[in-house]
């Protein structure tokens, strides 16, 4: 029986031959190697149709969003709103079908704990039954959260499309307490409320920047966790005045309802106290959130992302 | 003892507090240079602050310069802001000369930066130490689209020594575009004593943007008088140089109150430019050094009369005078001075100090024969080659001479 640490150095080696893949501007860690067993140990698990060993990757928390083909967030649906639930689904589909995927991981961005992937997926998905063969693309959006040492996935956006997808269908209104919830986040920012702000977010949520760009490989985070944020948000509030004006355009919520995903459209003005500057500027931010604690609570925010329309 | 203990502790606690006084002083300055338009006065005035705070300030305003950095507690929502702030640190970080700054500095000039950005960031490295990465960096933007970049490159340059891309300033002084020209003249008159030379041959010239040249100038070489003053030996040395270049005989009071200055070099340039102005105190000071027993002062003299030889052939008279005198380091460092001057006047009397008594005298004199290169001393100097002189020395440099005036001459 190999212990955890004899596992890991075992598989080093064989992650190792992964390497090339990565592109240059990014060099290995001893995070990035972890991120890249778990990864495997996700693939494997597809191939030998062990659901357990691919669940033994994600987090208590892990929440499936399925892009269904489209990089446009108003398209995305949430079919599995927690681990149980996806790995049950997944111990059906992989009595059903049998994957021979290889896997290429396009993107690995670290930052402190948190961590966010691209992976391209390709080959071959059989019907047990009847042993038609299908060839098999996909493209994956992850998250990653360092949890005692180990690297566990907490999203993953399924099937995502690319920018030749373009806008998908105009999403589903925002059931009315997501509204009010969002738009109350944005009127604590206008009256400068800082815990107003900060008890819509989840302690360990995650705040991106993709800079407009429609390619993941661009996100960056800005927020590692409420803490970052806190800080940041205290120092800002105290020098700048902020008006935001925001419109809810789509919400989706999963079939449970404890989780959603959120896009939103604003106008952001602020105002220095200790200067004449002002900058304005209009953003669309993509949320996704959750209600496990009871109250919705903020899990992701996606600053400035591309606006389909 | 317990005292003993305790001091150091109190030290380390003031020396903790001082730090993390300045770190937030130099992040008030950022929230404020982030908080108004460039160039305004609060903009200005933040700048101003942070420069007087000077290298404290350099590890903070560094990281604003990478956009890697923009995370955390230090993230930006707006570009507009990120631009003040860079542009704020770009312009600090040249000021105060932190040259560490340059490596991160040179990637900022590329065009995926906004326009005060990269001008701001080309300014400084030019202000930075020569580095090959910095120069390659600037030569690239040469090639840029913009002649005004250009124009900021091929200056930045030019501090940085690289002679390389005079012609780009030259072209933007004298075009026909008078908003690029004023931006040249203005560019050249803010590079301080390097575009002195430059200023000056422009403002000679005609066309519409000669008045602004002259006004440069004139104004440069107000600037270069207050320097003259100024605590850094290498500010005052190089001052007193372009000074003389600037061609104004005015300043030769200024220029003379230096003989007395702490620094060889400063008091070497000032009289070497006194001398390039045909004042008399400036020449007197070089050929009395030239005669001086440390060998130092009599380099530096013979380095000092070259360039005023070169530049305004003002000394050449007396320099062959000297080859006549009584002292032999005064021959000696003349028949230099002629040599590397080229002074083809100076042949018949560098022939006769062949014979000089002195071997320093002779090998001095060959040398300088075959650096002129004049046909009519080849059958001297392989006459001297071919005789045993009592000094071997003279015989090997009488050789080189030959052989400076190449097989076929």
């Amino acid at each position: 029986m190999l212990t955890r640490t004899a596992k890991t150095l075992v598989l080093i080696p064989a992650l190792a031959l992964l390497l090339p893949a990565l592109p240059a501007w990014g060099a290995e860690t001893a995070e990035t190697v972890l991120i890249r067993q778990a990864l495997e140990k996700d693939r494997s698990g597809m191939r030998r149709g062990d659901a357990e060993l691919v669940a033994s990757a994600m987090a208590e928390n892990f929440v499936h969003y399925d892009a269904r083909g489209s990089v446009d967030p108003a398209g995305w649906t949430i079919p599995h709103e927690d681990l149980a639930s996806y790995a049950g689904d997944l111990e059906t589909d992989l009595q059903a079908r049998r994957y021979d995927i290889s896997r290429t991981v396009t993107f690995l961005h670290v930052y402190k704990q948190k961590a966010l992937v691209t992976t391209v997926d390709s080959g071959w998905v059989q019907d047990r039954a009847t042993e038609d063969r299908q060839p098999y693309a996909r493209t994956s959006l992850w998250t990653f959260r360092k949890l005692d040492e180990e690297w566990l996935a907490t999203g993953l956006v399924s099937a995502l499309g690319d920018s030749a997808s373009g806008p998908a269908p105009a999403g589903s209104a925002a059931p009315e307490a997501l509204s009010s919830f969002l738009m109350g986040e944005a009127a604590d920012w206008t009256d400068g409320d800082a815990g107003g702000v900060l008890d819509h977010f989840d302690e360990e949520f995650v705040g991106y920047d993709s800079y407009t760009s429609s390619n993941p490989a661009k996100l960056v985070v800005i927020f590692g966790n409420a803490e970052e944020f806190e800080e940041w948000l205290r120092e800002r509030l105290s020098l700048v005045d902020y008006t935001v004006e925001r419109s809810v355009v789509s919400a989706k919520l999963g079939a449970g309802g404890t989780e959603a995903i959120a896009i939103t459209d604003e106008t952001v003005s602020v105002a220095h106290r200790q200067g004449t500057a002002t900058s304005e500027r209009q953003r669309r931010v993509v949320w996704t959130l959750s209600r496990r604690s009871g109250a919705w609570k903020v899990t992701n925010m996606f600053l400035h992302m591309k606006d389909w329309k | 003892m317990r005292c003993a203990h305790t001091i150091p502790l109190l030290l380390a606690a003031v020396a903790l507090s001082a730090c993390s006084t300045t770190e937030q002083q130099v992040r008030d300055q950022i929230a404020v240079v982030a908080a108004n338009d460039i160039d305004t006065d609060g903009w200005t005035g933040a700048v101003d602050q942070l420069t007087a705070i000077g290298r404290p300030a350099a590890r903070q305003l560094v990281l604003l310069l990478d956009p890697a950095q923009y995370k955390s507690v230090r993230y930006k929502e707006f570009r507009d802001e990120m631009a003040r702030t860079r542009t704020a640190a770009a312009t600090v970080l040249g000021r105060i000369r932190h040259n560490a700054a340059s490596a991160s500095l040179d990637d900022r000039i590329t065009t995926a930066y906004w326009y005060p950005e990269r001008v701001a960031s080309i300014h400084a490295v030019g202000d930075l130490n020569w580095t090959t990465a910095a120069v390659t960096a600037l030569k690239t933007q040469l090639l840029d689209k913009d002649a005004r970049i250009r124009l900021y490159a091929a200056v930045a340059l030019l501090k940085l020594g690289e002679e390389t891309a005079v012609d780009t300033i030259r072209k933007a002084a004298l075009s026909s575009e008078a908003e690029l020209a004023q931006l040249a003249a203005s560019e050249l008159e803010g590079s301080n004593y390097h575009g002195a030379e430059l200023l000056v041959e422009l403002s000679q010239r005609e066309g519409h943007s000669r008045e602004r040249l002259a006004r440069a100038a004139e104004a440069l070489k107000e600037q270069l008088l207050v320097q003259l003053r100024d605590d850094d030996p290498e500010v005052r040395r190089m001052s007193a140089r372009a000074l003389g270049a600037i061609g104004d005989p005015s300043v030769g009071d200024a220029l003379a109150e230096l003989q007395d200055d702490s620094s060889n070099l400063v008091r070497f340039n000032a009289a070497s430019s006194l001398s390039q102005l045909g004042d008399a105190r400036g020449t007197a000071f070089l050929f009395d050094a030239v005669g001086n027993p440390d060998p130092i002062l009599r380099v530096n003299a013979v380095k000092s009369l070259i360039r005023v030889q070169r530049t305004s052939a003002t000394v050449q008279d007396r320099l062959i005078a000297t080859l006549a005198d009584d002292d032999p380091y005064m021959r000696s460092g003349a028949a230099q001075v002629l040599g590397e001057a080229r002074v083809a006047a100076a042949v018949p009397p560098l022939l006769k100090a062949l014979g000089d008594s002195d071997s320093q005298v002779r090998c001095n004199a060959a040398i300088a024969l075959g650096r002129i290169g004049a046909p009519e001393s080849r059958t001297a100097l392989e006459q001297l080659a071919r005789d045993q002189d009592v000094d071997p020395t003279v015989a090997y440099y009488a050789k080189w001479a030959v052989s400076a005036f190449g097989s076929g001459s």
